[in-house]
């Protein structure tokens, strides 16, 4: 409950950031920190190669940063975009489809005192297609709300909370009878 | 409970792992490094396809004359010198200017605005320099490192779908001595590098320009 607590109130939902010095190593470093907390969240997500994620997230951002806009997105959110990419990245390579394979739900450890309903949802949430998994981790274990969801998917509102509809459509048919509200 | 509410609940008690430090200077280094790592390997591996097939128009017609010593060793150390195309310049001289323009021509546009700069090392001195890493521990042979600056793309390097041409404004060929005057360019032992970042050549002995006309 803490952690998501914290995770509500992660810097970045203000539109207003203050003009970054990406110039320098110390001035991007500067930037990404207030964010690295939500960034190392989405990628963790994942599993196993949080670390990864964290890395090539970090020097995409660093090939991109000319490319961030404030007038279009905070910076959190265009941060969390590109570690969702690479999340979908690194989770497309022959070995993560093997261990996922194996091991479909390496989130597991991280559910303390969980009970059988937790955990079956939470091994529901990681067979729903990338997009949909990726709106409701926003959505519900980041906090996010719908219009910072739209700026990390890169998409209109509209299209997020359909997504997050079919997500929980789908959700209630891997559940069972018992989510059939 | 509905799925909304299970969600919810679920996600609040989802706990991530402690976040790691971010040490982006560092982070951003190894990234480098492995990405030029991989350029490095990608665009090898064109350059011996190409090279196989005989591609690019390799200098042909060389002669065959015998090398006596080093190019350079008769020209005096510290400021580099011009290897002008002219009749007084060696076979070898000539060769690592054709091999330099063929490498212009290819994956630069043309010639012009390219300069080219070549040294006389070891290979281990050469892989220290250039961090090329994967020689074989074979015997150190004597290589000309030949580093050329202007702009440059491979549109041949293998890449993701869609992905641009990887670009960069260094290249760096490593070519064996004993290779230099033969025609089979395809021998193995040679490298080629594309980057953005030039070496200091003279680290590794007495430089000469290459003029490339």
């Amino acid at each position: 409950m803490k952690q998501a607590q914290e995770a509500s109130t992660w810097p970045g939902a203000e539109s207003s950031d203050p003009a970054p010095d990406l110039r320098t190593v110390d001035g991007f470093t500067a930037w990404i920190e207030p964010h690295w907390a939500a960034m190392a969240y989405l990628a963790a997500r994942s599993g196993d190669d949080r670390d990864d994620i964290l890395q090539e997230a970090l020097a995409a951002a660093w090939r991109k940063r000319a490319q961030f806009d404030p007038s279009r997105g905070t910076a959190r959110n265009w941060l969390l975009a590109i570690t969702a990419d690479q999340r979908w990245k690194a989770g497309r390579t022959a070995a993560r489809r093997l261990a996922n394979l194996l091991r479909l739900t390496p989130q597991l450890d991280n559910l303390p005192e969980a009970d059988g309903t937790r955990l079956d949802m939470e091994r529901a949430v990681c067979r729903l297609p990338s997009r949909q998994r990726l709106a409701v981790e926003l959505h519900y274990y980041l906090d996010l709300p719908i219009t910072d969801m739209a700026q990390v998917m890169r998409c209109a509102e509209g299209t997020v909370k359909s997504t997050l509809s079919d997500a929980r459509a789908r959700l209630r048919q891997l559940l069972g009878e018992d989510y059939q509200r | 409970m509905n799925v909304d509410e299970l969600l919810r609940t679920t996600g609040r008690a989802w706990q991530a792992p402690p976040t790691p430090p971010l040490d982006a200077g560092r982070t951003l280094a190894r990234q480098a490094q492995r990405r030029r790592a991989r350029v490095m390997a990608a665009t090898a591996a064109v350059v011996l396809v190409a090279g196989a097939a005989g591609f690019a128009g390799w200098p042909r017609g060389i002669p065959a004359t015998p090398v006596t010593g080093a190019p350079s060793a008769g020209l005096p150390t510290g400021s580099p010198q011009t290897a002008q195309n002219d009749p007084g310049v060696s076979a070898e001289t000539k060769a690592l200017i054709q091999r330099a323009r063929t490498a212009a021509q290819s994956l630069g546009s043309g010639t012009t605005g390219i300069t080219a700069q070549a040294v006389l090392t070891s290979r281990d001195a050469a892989e220290r320099l250039l961090e090329f890493g994967q020689s074989k521990p074979v015997v150190d042979t004597s290589v000309w490192v030949v580093q050329l600056r202007g702009e440059f793309a491979c549109p041949n390097c293998p890449r993701p779908t869609n992905a641009p041409a990887p670009q960069g404004t260094v290249i760096q060929l490593v070519i064996p001595k004993s290779d230099l005057l033969t025609t089979d360019h395809d021998s193995g032992g040679g490298m080629f590098g594309m980057g953005d970042r030039p070496v200091d050549l003279s680290r590794l002995g007495t430089v000469i320009d290459l003029d490339l006309g």
